[in-house]
């Protein structure tokens, strides 16, 4: 605190602080904890949607989830999804943030043009996409016709296995930008001196981006695969729009599940259930990622 | 930044909060699925119309899709805040009278003419003794076939499924201009037009969802007949299926890329807008009949209708707005939007020269439909719920949780055995019956 | 860095574009096809006979500026919102440490953890008892459950990087410490403000499922909502799909394309280091 506090400036200082925090802390509470707590509250109900009290029910709601394949299999969907999209988003986003890094003619339209999927909205890009891949009419299969590489038109959603990997392809697409552009942001400010020692020593390229840039960026990464893997495990629409789950919920996520349950069955019991579920999920990775995370970033 | 970045923002909630301003007391609000642009076209009309004998009357119309309109109107009820009117789909009635959110409107019917009805479609939007719909159009699910090239290849409109197997078959892999024929395309995805196709073939072969008694019925000899079926089926489509629902069956067979679908009678419209030339090519019978004994000829009734939810604001301004929109040339503006596929609730209606003499109703793919529909639609139409001849509100879950489309999804794509793939459906649906 | 550009720079990063733009190219030509041409098999790469028919229906059968102001609307007040209540709250969080910073951010990330469809539903319910259900206002408080956390922990590391030594300097000069939060430090960390701005309004723009959930009237439909109509219409147009999806992109990709430096810099500077 600033040098010199009698009591009196110390309590001003005080007052201020918690004057900046209040109207952020009554907005979370109102907007966040509060509806979280009504959920728990909902989800230990039997309860329609159009019913304004529902019957107390304990655990039972939890109790079908545990015991039903389908939840289950919704979790390890929403694993495979998530993991997936990760994986690639990681992969391509660095390596597009190291082609970026470089210096030539063009380069910042080329960043802007990279970040654009990001920037579309999810429901357009699934509209796009959905086109794109038609059986019939679709320009991925005529184009890979035309080329003779396939006979016949490849149902992209034709099986559990596809249908799971056109969905992180197209999911990929989308939010690829944003591992790239933090990554971009933290390679700018890799000193150079690291680099020019490096090829003084006869370090090649490889050798380089192992020992130079991948520790440098590593903190980075681990905040971006921590947002992600939250944003990635709750991800609603693009599932939604494209597949609504299927085929036979084999791109069925728990958001979808819980969706379902409220809106389509109307038990929000179930529903909030489903989501009370995937919040303790959640807070188990976090967990996990928050430990490691503090370890590594030591002061800052 | 921080010199327009105020003003901006204030101007901005400013403009919110004007936008949210509450609407005059007198506003009618319609919910409705019907977003087709000729539609709200029609009900511009009608409204101006209306507001011609009711000068301070408002109406505003809101259209949704499908999917979310039945979660709209349970939730805006929840709310204590339900529009004037809604749209109801043929679960709505039951469903939604059963929970108690809708008020009768016995008197509306009786008004417009009860006995002009025709009594199937009226059927669908009674229940527990009451009307709770008015019907503003029939729908009915068809199959639709390429007359072209039945002729060229010398074959019948089928009436049993080994007919329409051999038929499909035969047609399935020949060319022309636009590359390769798929045999027949079918609804296949996660959405309501799967389960209105599986419960076609159920029919057909005599099955249902649930029995007379309530009892679930999906496993039923009959039933597992009519999957094994539409398997042999699947293997005639256009490879994409597990995409396919009323977008991809609709354009797979308008722009004359498969030679039958099953589909209702909006693809009039579809093949007079983006493919006209195929317009005199087509042919049009209800589903064929299975093998079983109590295989029977039953087309899937969609009664589009108009409630009204308790709680509503302006009951009998919204009635009286009823009536006006259901009769007269309203009525004929408001078929025609859709034209066949809204096919009037009412017989004096559907014999009138207004309704008739129409451009599109007057072409040759229209008059085939509307022959089909008079002659063996209409007389075998089933609503959804009405499968066994009284409602069964229970089988509304079956089909909102896809249980019938998850199934098929296995069976065509998944490579279940058949037994495996009904033994999950009919677990999981018991669970949600329980 | 330090070497100059290669041919395969070149090569890498036009391939990269290719594959990654086509989908709009690819948008952008199917909205400027006929009726017939869009279903053409197989499908022409450019349009045959360009025609805007697409977009005058567009303008003409739906209620596509409706959507449009809506949007605007609701992601501008969703960014003012969220930048006015966070600038102040994170800040503190990085000046006081009796608010146990490292426990809040903690809890900000934490957050995040509930997603819009957990919250969706009580939202729902408490909002319909407020009368906010179906209303831009409504949507705005809805958008703020991820704004708000988002902006809290995007802006903390941009503050942590204003100097501490230009707060004591001015504090010397008598500022106080409100008039320094505003004439000193926010202007410092305005990099920062621009791109939690732009990342909040982006969100905002593509929000569906709030939306979804809330909104239900043609006037107050927002673009997301309003447009996933065509995805499920019974009249199914892809014209109208493609030329939609145009008129929303194009306004936000050249936004982007303005401010973009800042986006890389704020980064760059703060957030994640």
């Amino acid at each position: 605190m600033a040098s010199g506090t009698s009591g009196d400036l110390e309590r001003r200082e005080r007052l201020f602080a918690l004057a900046c925090v209040a109207p952020a802390v009554v907005l979370i509470a109102v907007l966040i904890v509060y509806p979280v707590i009504y959920t728990l509250w909902l989800s230990l109900h039997k309860q329609q949607l159009f019913e304004s009290a529902g019957r107390f029910i304990g655990l039972g709601n939890y109790a079908y989830f545990l015991r039903s394949a389908e939840f289950w299999r919704s979790l390890l969907n929403g694993v495979v999804f998530a993991g997936g999209s990760l994986a690639l988003q990681t992969v391509l986003g660095v390596a597009f943030a190291l082609l970026l890094n470089r210096p030539f003619f063009g380069r910042s339209i080329a960043r802007g043009a990279l970040m654009f999927p990001y920037l579309v909205p999810t429901v357009v890009a699934i509209l796009v996409f959905r086109w794109i891949l038609n059986d019939l009419y679709g320009i991925l299969n005529a184009g890979l016709m035309g080329m003779g590489w396939i006979a016949e038109p490849i149902a992209w959603f034709g099986n559990a296995f596809m249908a799971m990997t056109t969905l992180i392809v197209i999911n990929t697409w989308m939010f690829y930008p944003f591992v790239m552009l933090t990554v971009l942001a933290r390679l700018q400010s890799i000193p150079a001196e690291l680099y020019e020692a490096a090829i003084i020593d006869g370090a090649g390229p490889m050798a380089r981006f192992w020992h130079i840039t991948l520790p440098q960026i590593s903190g980075t990464l681990a905040l971006v695969l921590l947002v992600r893997t939250l944003w990635m495990f709750n991800k609603f629409d693009v599932v939604w729009l494209t597949t609504q789950g299927g085929p036979f919920g084999s791109t069925q996520t728990l958001p979808i599940l819980a969706y379902i349950h409220t809106f389509n069955l109307y038990d929000v019991g179930r529903g909030a259930a489903v989501g009370m579920l995937l919040c303790f999920a959640l807070i188990l990775v976090f967990a996990v990622y928050y430990r490691s995370l503090v370890r590594n970033r030591g002061q800052a | 930044m921080r010199g327009f970045r105020r003003p901006l923002a204030a101007l901005a909630f400013a403009a919110a909060m004007g936008a949210i301003a509450p609407a005059a007391a007198q506003t009618l609000q319609i919910l409705s699925a019907e977003g087709d642009p000729a539609s709200v076209k029609a009900m511009e009309y009608v409204v101006s119309e209306f507001k011609k004998t009711h000068p301070g009357v408002n109406v505003e119309y809101q259209t949704i899709t499908w999917t979310e309109i039945g979660q709209k109107i349970v939730s805006s009820s929840a709310a204590g805040n339900p529009p004037d009117i809604v749209h109801l789909d043929d679960f709505a009635s039951s469903v939604l009278s059963g929970q108690g959110l809708l008020q009768p409107l016995d008197d509306v019917i009786d008004r417009i003419g009860r006995n002009d009805y025709f009594p199937i479609p009226l059927k669908a939007v009674i229940f527990n003794g009451h009307v709770w719909g008015v019907p503003f159009a029939n729908g009915f699910n068809l199959l639709w076939y390429r007359k072209d090239l039945y002729e060229a290849a010398g074959l019948k409109p089928p009436t049993t499924w080994d007919e329409l197997l051999h038929n499909v078959q035969k047609l399935d892999g020949t060319t022309d201009a636009g590359g390769k024929m798929y045999g027949i395309a079918l609804a296949l995805n996660t959405q309501n037009h799967t389960n209105d196709t599986v419960q076609a073939f159920l029919w057909s072969n005599g099955a249902s969802i649930l029995d007379a008694t309530g009892k679930l019925a999906i496993d039923t000899p009959e039933a597992i007949a009519a999957y094994e079926f539409e398997k042999k089926l699947f293997k005639h489509a256009p490879p994409g299926a597990a995409q396919y629902g009323n977008l991809e069956v609709l354009n797979a067979f308008a722009t004359g890329r498969v030679a039958h679908s099953i589909y209702p009678a909006r693809m009039v419209g579809q093949v007079l807008r983006v493919n006209p030339a195929l317009s005199d090519k087509v042919g049009v019978v209800v589903v064929p009949k299975g093998p079983s004994a109590k295989a029977r000829y039953a087309s899937t009734l969609f009664t589009k209708a108009w409630g009204i939810p308790k709680g509503a604001k302006n009951t009998e301004l919204a009635k009286e707005f009823l009536v006006f929109l259901e009769t007269g040339q309203r009525e004929i503006r408001w078929l025609h939007s859709v034209p066949v596929h809204f096919w009037p609730p009412r017989r004096s209606t559907a014999e009138s020269d207004a309704f008739n003499n129409d451009p599109v109703i007057s072409t040759a793919i229209a008059k085939a439909a509307a022959k089909t529909i008079v002659e063996q639609a209409l007389p075998h139409s089933v609503p959804q719920l009405a499968e066994v001849g009284v409602v069964q509100p229970g089988s509304f879950k079956v089909l909102q949780a896809h249980v019938l489309a998850k199934m098929m999804q296995k069976i065509v794509l998944g490579g279940y055995p058949v037994d495996t793939a009904v033994k999950e459906a009919v677990a999981e649906a018991k669970g949600l019956l329980e | 860095m330090k070497s100059g550009a290669r041919i395969s720079d070149y090569v890498l990063t036009g391939v990269a574009m290719l594959v990654i733009l086509f989908p709009l190219f690819w948008m952008v030509s199917v909205s400027l096809k006929s009726d017939a041409e869009q279903f053409a098999s197989p499908p022409t790469l450019l349009p045959i006979a360009p025609t805007l028919a697409s977009y005058v229906k567009l303008f003409e059968a739906t209620n596509f500026v409706t959507y449009t102001f809506n949007s605007f609307v609701v992601a501008i007040c969703t960014v003012a919102l969220a930048l006015a209540v966070a600038s102040p709250a994170s800040y503190a969080l990085t000046r006081f440490p009796f608010l146990a910073k490292p426990v809040f951010s903690a809890a900000v990330l934490f957050i995040y953890m509930f997603p819009p469809i957990l919250l969706g539903v009580p939202l729902f319910i408490i909002f319909a008892r407020l009368g906010l259900t179906n209303s831009l206002f409504g949507l705005v408080l809805a958008h703020t459950t991820f704004a708000l956390p988002f902006v809290i922990w995007m802006l903390r590391d941009f503050f942590l990087a204003v100097p501490r030594e230009v707060e004591d300097a001015a504090m010397v000069d008598g500022c106080s410490r409100l008039r320094m939060l505003w004439s000193v430090v926010l202007p410092m960390a305005r990099p920062g403000l621009i791109a939690a701005g732009i990342f909040t309004f982006i969100l905002s723009w593509n929000d569906y499922i709030y939306a979804l959930i809330l909104i239900k009237s043609e006037s107050t439909k927002t673009l997301s909502l309003g447009i996933s109509t065509f995805l499920e219409s019974t009249s199914i147009e892809p014209g109208l799909m493609m030329s939609s999806g145009v008129l929303i992109t194009a306004p936000i990709l050249v936004m982007f394309m303005f401010i973009q430096k800042y986006l890389v810099q704020g980064l760059g500077a703060g957030s994640v280091k």
